[in-house]
């Protein structure tokens, strides 16, 4: 097997008295689609934000293809050449949050291109083809020029994927991109996934759709209290798991 | 005894009251807000700063300002410094005063709308790869200068009317005009209510202004 893309190795992060993620490890290879589950607080979301360097882990270290983090090297948490580390890791990932968190006092397609015209230096001409381009795929083509306020939920939160898209990170992260949507908006923004997954994105998402991840996934990793305590492929995971908290989770989830 | 007005005085105080409106008022309150802006956001950033050597000066400046009349401040500015050889005109002692004074108080305006934007919005910058200096420029600021509007506005409309005290340093504005020519004919009660109308008419217009404003950057299409 090849290297992963990812390589996550003994990640630890405490909020205060909270153990948030107690020795995380983990690998995905690239292209695939890895669902991460479990009851709320088990640190699902905590993992993510470690991978977008939005939570900086106490131990462990993070890889993202060239990209290594390790954050038990003793260097300064608040110094300068970490600080460039973790916007390097960073950038190797877009992420697609729960409430999409679009930027209000901009319009559709300065919110795909601001990333890529400050951050990558493309020219605005170049960063807004590639938006409108973006904006085709997603089926968003005539809400260029709207103000994000104007646009559904569920345009909303494609929006939030062209964006995350529009500077060609290696990874995608999506922090429950359906939770803080309307039923029957979820399906617009599970089949926008799908899409990118068809095409080779590489996945990470955190998600309470099970059924989403067991058509989509290609590894499902549960956890519970902050550690990973199951992860397989979506059929050993789902259909059947071996933690008794993985199975009390699951049949509470699915009994409905 | 002057039982009767004279209203004669009312048609003659008209252009010397604009003038004293126009070439007072209006540039002693436009110029001291803007830099007080200034002045102001740098302020709001240094309270805001993880470091201390910017924080505390900041918030030194505010209490003191806050915390004391801006009559004294204004007579600490053209009557105290000269004690220890700092000699200003009334023009730039008013405008130091009002500068230093608005501030003051926006910075506190500032500093909360800036803390009003969610921070799933420098999550979102972050995640895109802007820096925090991107990030307040492109995202933060924006958004905190459209919840600040109202409250600025209120300091504007403010320093409109504080400026008045500005007569008391000789600064020939719309007060000082009215004074002027009441002085010597008693017409005091008349002056004073011509004057009084006339700073009401300009706060009616900055307040017309913010509505505009406010409508302009609420971010929903005019479809």
């Amino acid at each position: 097997m090849s290297t992963p893309l990812i390589s996550v190795q003994n990640l630890s992060k405490n909020f205060g008295s909270v153990e948030a993620l107690i020795d995380v490890s983990f690998e995905i290879p690239k292209g695939s689609v890895t669902a991460i589950i479990g009851p709320s607080g088990s640190g699902k979301s905590t993992v993510l934000r470690c991978l977008n360097s939005l939570v900086i882990p106490d131990q462990g270290s993070v890889r993202i293809g060239q990209v290594v983090v390790n954050f038990t090297d003793g260097s300064k948490p608040g110094s300068r050449s970490r600080a460039a580390e973790l916007r390097r890791l960073g950038l190797t990932t877009g992420t697609v949050f729960q409430g999409n968190h679009l930027f209000p006092n901009l319009n559709v397609l300065e919110n795909i291109t601001l990333g890529p015209v400050r951050v990558q230096g493309k020219s605005k001409a170049e960063a807004n083809a590639l938006a409108l381009e973006l904006l085709e795929t997603l089926g968003l083509s005539d809400k260029a020029t709207q103000p994000v306020a104007n646009l559904s939920g569920g345009q909303q939160q494609r929006v939030g994927i062209a964006r995350a898209l529009a500077l060609q990170p290696q990874v995608l992260l999506f922090d429950e991109p359906t939770s803080a949507l309307d039923p029957e908006l979820v399906a617009d923004v599970l089949d926008a996934i799908k899409t990118l997954a068809a095409s080779g994105w590489t996945i990470v998402l955190v998600t309470h759709e099970m059924r989403f991840a067991r058509k989509l996934a290609n590894q499902v990793v549960f956890m519970d209290q902050g550690r990973i305590v199951e992860a397989g492929t979506a059929k050993q995971v789902l259909d059947s798991p071996q933690s008794t908290r993985a199975k009390q989770f699951l049949e509470r989830i699915l009994s409905h | 005894m002057s039982s009767f007005f004279d209203w004669s005085l009312v048609g003659q105080s008209l252009v010397p009251l604009a003038q004293g409106m126009v070439l007072g008022t209006i540039p002693l309150t436009i110029i001291s807000f803007s830099i007080g802006l200034v002045l102001a956001l740098v302020t709001a950033l240094a309270r805001l700063s993880p470091v201390a050597a910017f924080r505390l000066p900041a918030a030194a400046y505010i209490s003191a300002i806050r915390g004391t009349p801006l009559l004294l401040q204004l007579f600490i500015i053209f009557f105290g410094l000269p004690s220890i050889g700092i000699v200003l005109d009334p023009w730039p002692s008013a405008i130091v005063a009002f500068s230093v004074n608005v501030g003051a108080y926006a910075a506190e305006t500032i500093r909360g709308a800036i803390i009003a934007v969610p921070e799933s919005q420098w999550e979102a910058a972050t995640s895109i790869g802007l820096t925090r200096n991107q990030a307040l420029r492109f995202i933060i600021l924006p958004q905190a200068a459209k919840a600040a509007i109202p409250s600025l506005s209120n300091s504007l409309i403010s320093l409109v009317k504080d400026t008045s005290l500005a007569s008391v340093v000789l600064v020939t504005d719309l007060l000082r005009k009215a004074q002027e020519i009441a002085a010597p004919t008693y017409q005091f009660f008349l002056l004073y209510l011509v004057a009084a109308v006339y700073y009401w008419i300009v706060c009616e217009l900055l307040n017309f202004g913010q509505r505009k404003l406010e409508k302009r950057v609420s971010w929903k299409a005019a479809a």
